[in-house]
């Protein structure tokens, strides 16, 4: 049968090309891609020309598509109907037929993008079934010319590349395909067969309980998950974790970047939302953060202390739990990789490329929180959501006032500036606030509002904190030694702040120093710790600033929301540790606003630690240049809630 | 229910198994097509007239074995037209009713004949086909455009 058609595409060019493509896209037993590869090659023979074969090769392809999509649409519900009530093949029941509706309906985008070019045998039957679900057309148009770009460009390219050996190649391919497709079964089946595993275990527990009739016993991790759930509002759209009064967590965590909080607020994926914010009189504002490290969920923390007065706030991380996963590894294992990362998506171009795809990741995940949710405000603190809620936000029948809470201290990434025209651009810093209108954002859009913090820190009373009874009180509390130097260090619940270098330096140091270590619920940390007299290991508590505002220095990652806290508690930030690109302009800003020093090396960090002890004047010249600046950061904070009213109220008049 | 439940837990692990046995297949078949395409490949680039197939017009055989497609139609005993040009060699098989294989076969002495002693070329500018790499063909000789038997 190929001979046949490559036969027919020598002697009939590119009509037969169309023809065969066509066809073999609309549903027949034809290989498309095969012929592809072949005009690939005789275009790189010089038969054909490959600019002309592309668009032709492309057209044809969505043609085929779109003819079975809308077969699909046309007689799918009486196929259905019939399928439902026919007797012939048991296996076939409603149930089944519903289940595997509902499950494409959850994945259909993938599986139209994915059979375009890898199981290319599905693609026909992909077509017909979301015409039959009334699959947006729209969308399947998207995800459709999306697969057949990148089908058309591999198959051609490939064909071209390797002219002669493009049976070969083409061979390859399709073994590769068939390959990918197993490995994804297999992958899917050992997944369900955990769970199964899993679901088994309890309920064989259960069922012996309940045969000797007492109350089944939690194991140890199910313990643990209950506890990590905390006090109820915790929820999960699909994959969107949903919280609508997520309270003050671990403060150490919260501001160490190393992120317990984060690691706490687990999403539970599949289950069914249930505590979605009540409709209130009180507007209700949607906060987008990811679990990204601790610093965005800070920030939306601290955004949403600021307007739970007056707003119901609903914080949401919309992204896979893999993304979480993914950053917890490269942060801590593949550093190098996030660097790259960050400089190579610095560029408007390539910013623009990179929100456009993950926009094709969450597009669908957004719309429907939403729909959800029903905000009258949207706020991001994460660049790589910006672009993607705000194409979800344009597309709705009411978009409603968009702000974008910008998170770095020295220099914003280009990310943040995919789009353009957010209602409101929050800027923590005059840096940030330089930046942001030197990008050509429209200057009645930038507010300088300062890096809001979390309410414990604007609600301590500094004065009281600061004297030495209080400072006393909490040092003598863990056993501490009032009159001895005190470091509050982070401890990088993710690892990646560095931690056990630097507390071997404190301890070598020569005088005697004492070390309250935030650990979050790094278990090991606290674990390699505990008996070491001079270091205490803090596990989670709800009042961190206390702890912070007892030491006399503050030590850890260049983390914003760290240095932030640092400068709330008027300590002075020592770095010991940072994330190259992301951070490293905020090296730059300590060392501006004069909040502190950056150590990076051990012996610098002795002989500076050396220099403190023996001369305290040190500490009180930083100590001054915080005051001022937190003085400042306060009184600008007060400006995002005027921002936010003034953008409820003209959407209201409108 | 428990009972159920096993049979569906062992109705997975079978479809497990058999998918196993199927990626370790798929995993063998792969290996073994990369294999042959690394071969292919590596005679494709010594010009290897073995490389020869089905799906190629005499142009492209001419193209790529570097040799005059006027030599080449003259040793298939075909007339060198626009179908021809366009034509597989699997069509020019059907058309001169002779097998496939034995077309290829008699391009691939063609060529090796031509390489071992090539015929005498004369250049000429502009080109008259645009095939011929600036070489037109001419008569040829005895020794060369000698027809063999089982060519017929």
């Amino acid at each position: 049968v190929n001979i046949f058609f490559l036969d027919a595409l020598q002697q009939y060019g590119y009509p037969a090309l169309w023809l065969i493509v066509f066809l073999a896209a609309a549903g027949l037993p034809i290989s498309g891609s095969l012929l592809l590869f072949a005009s690939g090659a005789f275009a790189a023979l010089g038969d054909f020309n490959l600019f002309i074969l592309f668009p032709v090769a492309l057209s044809a392809a969505v043609m085929g598509d779109n003819l079975t999509y809308f077969i699909g649409r046309r007689v799918g519900i009486s196929l259905v109907s019939w399928l439902e009530r026919q007797k012939r093949f048991r296996f076939v029941t409603p149930q089944a037929l519903e289940k595997g509706r509902v499950y494409f309906r959850r994945s259909a985008a993938w599986a139209i993008f994915i059979t375009r070019f890898l199981v290319v045998a599905l693609g026909g039957p992909i077509n017909l079934v979301a015409g039959l679900e009334f699959y947006p057309y729209y969308r399947f148009l998207v995800w459709d010319i999306s697969g057949q770009i990148l089908s058309v460009i591999l198959s051609l390219g490939l064909g071209y590349i390797f002219a002669q050996s493009w049976e070969e190649v083409a061979s390859v391919f399709g073994a590769a395909s068939t390959l990918v497709l197993a490995l994804l079964i297999v992958v899917a089946l050992s997944i369900m067969l955990v769970r199964r595993l899993r679901q088994k275990k309890p309920q064989e527990m259960a069922a012996q309980s309940s045969s000797e009739g007492v109350d089944t016993p939690l194991d140890d991790g199910e313990r643990a998950v209950e506890k990590r759930v905390f006090s109820g509002t915790l929820l999960s759209v699909s994959s969107c974790s949903v919280s609508s009064s997520v309270p003050e967590k671990d403060g150490a965590a919260m501001a160490s970047e190393g992120g317990v909080y984060a690691q706490n607020c687990k999403k539970s994926s599949g289950t069914i939302p249930e505590n979605l914010p009540m409709k209130t009189s009180k507007p209700t504002i949607l906060i987008l953060t990811t679990h990204t490290g601790g610093g965005h969920l800070n920030l939306a923390q601290s955004l949403k202390n600021l307007l739970e007065p007056c707003y119901t706030v609903a914080i949401v991380d919309p992204q896979s739990p893999l993304v979480e996963r993914w950053y917890a590894f490269v942060s801590r294992r593949w550093l190098g990789f996030l660097t790259w990362q960050y400089a190579f998506t610095n560029h408007a171009p390539v910013a623009f490329c990179y929100q456009f795809s993950l926009t094709l990741l969450s597009y669908g995940r957004l719309r429907k929180l939403i729909a959800r949710v029903q905000p009258q405000l949207i706020v991001t603190t994460h660049a790589m959501l910006s672009y993607a809620i705000a194409r979800a936000n344009a597309h709705q029948r009411h978009p409603v006032p968009l702000v974008f809470q910008l998170t770095d201290l020295g220099e914003l990434h280009r990310t943040w500036f995919a789009e353009k025209h957010a209602d409101a651009y929050l800027a923590p810093t005059r840096e940030i606030f330089a930046q942001t209108i030197a990008q050509g954002i429209d200057c009645r859009r930038v507010h300088l509002t300062g890096r809001p913090v979390r309410a414990q820190f604007l609600d301590i009373d500094i004065d009281v904190e600061l004297s030495s009874d209080a400072r006393s009180r909490t040092l003598t509390a863990i056993g501490f030694d009032p009159v001895i130097l005190t470091i509050f260090l982070q401890g990088g619940a993710k690892g990646s702040a560095g931690v056990e270098r630097t507390i071997d330096s404190l301890l070598n140091i020569g005088v005697s120093v004492q070390i309250i270590l935030a650990v979050g619920n790094n278990a090991q940390l606290a674990a390699a710790y505990a008996n070491v007299r001079q270091v205490h290991p803090l596990p989670f508590t709800d009042t961190i600033a206390p702890y912070m505002a007892a030491a006399d220095l503050i030590i850890g990652k260049a983390g914003a929301s760290f240095i932030t806290e640092a400068i709330m508690v008027e300590k002075p930030f020592l770095v010991t540790a940072f994330i190259p690109g992301q951070e490293t302009a905020n090296l730059r800003f300590i060392e501006q606003h004069n909040l502190g020093w950056i150590c990076l090396e051990p012996l610098v960090l002795q002989e500076l630690l050396l220099k403190i002890v023996h001369h305290p004047a040190l500490l009180a010249e930083k100590i001054e240049a915080i005051q001022a600046y937190k003085i400042w950061n306060k009184q600008v904070n007060q400006d995002v809630r005027v921002v936010i009213d003034q953008l409820l109220s003209e959407k209201r008049g409108q | 229910m428990l009972k159920e439940e096993r049979k569906k837990l062992g109705l997975l692990c079978l479809l497990l198994f058999l998918m196993l046995c199927l990626l370790a297949f798929m995993m063998v078949r792969t290996v073994q097509e990369v294999r042959n395409f690394q071969q292919q490949n590596k005679a494709v680039k010594a010009k290897d007239v073995s490389t020869i197939r089905s799906w190629m017009t005499v142009p492209v055989v001419s193209h790529v074995y570097e040799v005059p497609e006027d030599y080449l139609y003259r040793e298939l005993n075909v007339h060198n037209t626009s179908a021809t040009r366009h034509a597989t060699l699997n069509v020019l098989a059907n058309t001169t009713h002779r097998p496939v294989d034995q077309v290829i076969k008699t391009l691939q002495r063609a060529i090796i004949h031509y390489r071992q002693a090539p015929p005498s070329f004369q250049p000429t500018l502009p080109l008259l086909n645009g095939y011929q790499y600036g070489y037109q063909y001419l008569p040829p000789t005895s020794l060369y455009y000698r027809r063999e038997k089982g060519d017929e």
